[in-house]
């Protein structure tokens, strides 16, 4: 099990490609909760006294 | 003894790793880039060469040394030595580790920017006149220096990392020989790279060489005060 998941990484698109994947996955995540950020304080703020 | 007699047979291997290796020091060096941005432009140099250096590289390394090593003596893929399967998969296991330090070291160090693309998409930005937050990118190993995390335990964790890849990748000739290759250029190419850093980072770079090490961790180190 190990070795077969071991023997993915000496494929070069996949060495280099998950980390890649992993930056732009981190980013998109950031990117949203920015987003949700953004549209949810509007609302937040008419609720303040 | 027959191992010994074969090592004669790669020197074709020895020859082709030795030049890439020659080629991609001289791409990463200061006074080649300066020659390049006279030869094309300053704005070429620090927006896309680093984008064009790392894809060279990768072709040069995966579908020139490496697949014209592996290639020419395809017999001596056997394994040397017969693992009990205990201890080979305590090796898949490190091997696994070695993957995840140098995923780390990349994180670490800004993986978009180690690849160029952060300095490409900039580039491109300013090219169609868009707005480019920052003006400038602060590279990894020129403009800041990275001392916490992986970096707080060896100096180099990228050369490390690939070397326990190496030599966790099982024992036949043809990795035994590609592994040596490797160290060689990792000890060379890590001595200029010392020498580089000391010169960029000055007094902050001795003090940091003096406290990590270069790819072992120094597990008797004092903390600091």
């Amino acid at each position: 099990m190990l070795e077969w998941f071991s023997d993915y990484f000496y494929d070069p698109v996949i060495f280099w490609g998950v980390p890649l994947a992993l930056v732009l996955v981190w980013a998109g995540i950031r990117h949203t909760q920015a987003w949700l950020r953004r549209h949810s304080s509007p609302t937040d703020q008419k609720s303040k006294p | 003894m027959t191992v010994v007699s074969h090592v004669g047979d790669y020197g074709p291997s020895f020859i082709t790793f030795g030049l890439f290796a020659v080629l991609h020091s001289i791409g990463a060096r200061e006074p080649f880039k300066n020659a390049l941005a006279r030869w094309t432009s300053p704005f070429f140099v620090e927006h896309f060469w680093r984008l064009v250096y790392c894809a060279l590289s990768l072709v040069a390394l995966y579908y020139g040394v490496a697949a014209f090593h592996w290639a020419r003596h395809p017999e001596n893929d056997v394994w040397l030595i017969v693992y009990p399967e205990w201890l080979w998969q305590a090796i898949i296991v490190l091997h696994l580790g070695s993957i995840a330090l140098l995923y780390v070291a990349f994180l670490q160090s800004d993986y978009l920017e180690f690849l160029g693309l952060k300095q490409a998409w900039q580039g491109l930005l300013a090219l169609l006149g868009m707005p480019v937050q920052p003006a400038t990118v602060e590279l990894f190993g020129t403009h800041r220096l990275v001392v916490r995390g992986v970096y707080g335990w060896v100096r180099h964790p990228m050369l490390i990392g690939g070397l326990l890849f190496l030599l966790t990748s099982g024992p036949s000739l043809n990795n035994l020989i590609y592994t040596a290759m490797y160290t060689a250029y990792m000890l060379i190419g890590g001595y200029y790279e010392e020498r580089r850093l000391v010169r960029i980072f000055g007094e902050d770079y001795l003090r940091y060489r003096a406290r990590v090490g270069a790819f072992f961790p120094r597990l008797w180190r004092q903390p600091a005060a």
